[in-house]
């Protein structure tokens, strides 16, 4: 049918539409600049001053990795950047220390004392959520325009408190629909510049991920039961002294069980990924994501790898390699300009960051 | 001169521009619909950052991104104080430096650190609690190495009175006790259960030829039941396997402290510094019942001939690494106690 309109087309020339007839997207691969050896210095300097100030430095540690991630990944020849200061998240990071130093230490004095104030942190987590996602979004700028997060303290509540209610009644059928739901909540509260994003992933399309993830979990554990009888009925027959023999089939065990459920947890982490940022909008642009779970699996067995045999001190290179990787997978893509994103007046913005500033402008938090 | 890419602070509208630092302390920015000159004492300038761009901040929201850093540097030459850190990075000594200081404290947190911390953990672990541990352990034990003893009743009667004798004015006396099993398979052997039970196998027994050694052996044990060795060793074994464990993503390990007990008596492999201690404390007890040291020391001389210096695997003497060295010591504390005694 279509090749036939096509002839018809062809056949009389004054048809022939103009190459520009429909808006083309334009396609802008994210990029990332990085490399380890560079990154190396900042990290081993951070991590020197901040032990050596006994932790105090780690909140410009934080703003030196941020920054250095941020402006080193770019899209459509622009960085991204990192604004926050030093500051505010070492005041995050104070109160964050003063509330589990409080955990730990009351739990010597009164086991009520200790639930208490572990119930004050549960009921604080919505609001916690909230002024973290407003710190990075406000903090964050791409083309000398700042992100933003608008989401209202009450919705939060709603979203991640009374909603989870719903989990443990339903016996978990209704967990991907509530991940739903909060991501629509994180995405739609999100702005950049003046225009908001849009979601336009359905409550359905999480259940395949979730449903896969689930019955992948039965079946690891299934396996690694069986392998434990194996491992066992064949160990049994040598006792007595063999004790430090059963102890390291445990050990073996136990390795094999949870690297099967941490590469579950890789694949419904990568799957939702592309989920969302499959279905995100912002003013007739969009994202294209294309994260594999087996590649990111291998990335991480590697990565882990050289963590191990270097005593640690190929983390940069670690990180490295997992940015370059998540950016070669990313995708803008622009039907329009993007040359047409506005700030907001400032009078509005003083308006929705009534907070700017002030005590709780923190990033709560490790 | 630089170049950059210029925003106007009110749209994501990107404009290529060249930059000038002119004499008169201003800088002159031109470009596609761009003319600017600025005050530069009035542009804020981000610190350096590897090789990564540098945003000038003008007066009134625009702002200007330049990956130019030298000639970025070379403009505002008084705003080189922001990047302190930078200079730090770029330092090859500070990086070395860098990379000894955050190994030593990794070092530090594993010998110092995370024994502390298994000490203060041990601390909290009420008898109760440790006392079942030790019965569990017990039990492991007896299914599969211990097995009953072949010494007669009114001997072992004799020995746990003798025991009694010994421990009874010393604090918690109620909660040492000894007891006697065969067990061919781990040799001539005494350890410390979590709790305050004490066993000894016959083997060990066949050795001594007097019940002061008996009591030397046993004062070492109870100075390892007083000090909470097996607890504090075995926790302090976790404390590394949960760290290694938790930089593997893996705590599940945690879990395994409880099997590790039996395994470890079997491996009978304190630290040197916890069979000194126990043996200062048997030294001192000893002293105290008027029993020379230096009966320690003649036990020690039956195990280290019976199984040399290294010692056989398993064997009681294995856990108990440069054996001269001890016995030196006990000799010394036995001349210390002949001394005070004259």
């Amino acid at each position: 049918m279509n090749s036939a309109a096509e002839n018809v087309v062809v056949d009389s020339p004054t048809f022939v539409a103009p190459p520009d007839y429909v808006p083309t997207a334009v396609e802008y691969p994210f990029q990332f600049r990085g490399n380890a050896a560079e990154y190396f210095r900042i990290w081993i300097v951070n991590l020197a001053l901040s032990i050596v100030t006994l932790g105090i430095y780690s909140a410009w540690a934080k703003v030196r990795t941020y920054r250095y991630f941020y402006a080193n990944t770019s899209v459509a020849d622009a960085p991204f950047e990192y604004l926050a200061r030093p500051g505010p998240i070492l005041r995050g990071r104070l109160i964050a220390f003063a509330l589990f130093s409080g955990y730990v230490i009351s739990g010597h004095f009164s086991i009520n004392l200790q639930l208490g104030l572990l119930l004050l942190i549960a009921l604080l987590t919505p609001w916690l959520i909230v002024r973290g996602l407003k710190f990075h979004a406000r903090y964050s700028a791409w083309r000398s325009l700042n992100f933003r997060f608008v989401g209202d303290y009450a919705a939060a509540y709603g979203w991640y408190l009374l909603l989870n209610v719903l989990i443990p009644l339903s016996l978990g059928i209704a967990y991907p629909y509530v991940r739903a739901q909060q991501k629509r909540f994180v995405v739609e509260s999100h702005r950049f510049g003046d225009q908001p994003f849009k979601f336009s992933a359905t409550s359905g399309s999480f259940y395949p991920p979730y449903l896969i993830a689930f019955c992948m979990i039965i079946g690891w554990y299934l396996l690694s039961i069986a392998v434990a009888l194996a491992v066992f009925s064949s160990g049994i027959a040598g006792r007595g002294a063999h004790a430090a023999t059963s102890h390291s089939a445990m050990l073996f065990i136990t390795v094999f069980l949870y690297a099967g459920l941490f590469m579950v947890f890789v694949y419904v982490n990568s799957r939702i990924t592309n989920l969302v940022y499959n279905h995100l909008m912002l003013a007739g642009s969009s994202l294209r994501s294309e994260l594999e779970a087996g590649e990111l699996i291998r990335i991480y067995l590697v990565n882990s790898a050289a963590i191990l045999c270097t005593l640690g001190m190929a983390i940069p290179w670690a990180m490295i390699r997992m940015a370059q990787y998540r950016a070669a997978r990313l995708t803008l893509i622009s039907a329009g300009t993007l040359d047409s994103f506005r700030a907001v007046d400032s009078a509005d913005e003083s308006a929705v960051g009534a907070e700017v500033g002030s005590f709780f402008d923190i990033d709560i938090g490790f | 001169m630089f170049d950059g890419n210029y925003f106007n602070g009110r749209d994501s509208r990107m404009v290529r521009v060249s930059c000038d630092a002119m004499f008169d302390g201003s800088l002159a920015v031109r470009g596609n619909d761009v003319e600017v000159s600025i005050p530069r004492a009035s542009i804020r300038v981000t610190p350096r950052l590897a090789r990564t761009h540098r945003t000038l901040y003008l007066p009134g929201g625009a702002q200007i991104q330049s990956d130019n850093n030298d000639a970025v540097d070379a403009a505002f030459p008084d705003r080189r104080a922001g990047g302190i850190a930078d200079r730090l990075e770029r330092h090859p000594q500070v990086v070395t430096a860098s990379v000894i200081v955050t190994i030593v404290a990794l070092v530090c947190a594993f010998a110092f650190g995370l024994p502390w911390l298994a000490d203060r953990l041990a601390e909290r672990i009420p008898l109760s609690v440790e006392q079942r541990i030790g019965e569990q352990t017990l039990s492991t034990l007896r299914r599969v190495v211990l097995k009953p003893s072949k010494l007669a009743a009114e001997r072992q009667a004799e020995l746990k009175e003798r025991f009694a004798t010994f421990v009874q004015n010393i604090p918690g006396a109620e909660k040492y006790q000894v007891e006697f099993f065969d067990a061919p398979a781990i040799g001539a052997n005494a350890f410390a259960l979590p709790g305050g039970t004490i066993v000894f196998t016959d083997a060990l027994m066949g050795m001594i030829d007097n019940d002061d050694e008996f009591v030397a052996v046993a004062a070492h044990e109870v100075g390892h039941e007083r000090y909470r060795h097996v607890v504090r060793s075995v926790l302090r074994e976790s404390a590394v396997a949960i760290v290694a464990a938790f930089f593997a993503a893996d705590v599940s390990s945690a879990s395994t402290v409880v099997v590790a007990i039996p395994v470890f008596l079997l491996r009978n492999s304190y630290s040197r510094t916890f069979e000194s201690e126990a043996d200062d404390y048997a030294f001192k007890e000893l002293a105290a019942h008027n029993i020379s040291p230096r009966v320690f020391a003649d036990a020690m001389r039956k195990f280290q001939k019976e199984y040399g210096e290294d010692g056989a695997a398993d064997a009681y003497i294995s856990s108990h690494p440069v054996t001269s060295e001890r016995i030196a010591r006990a000799e010394a504390a036995a001349d210390e106690f002949d001394k005070a005694k004259r």
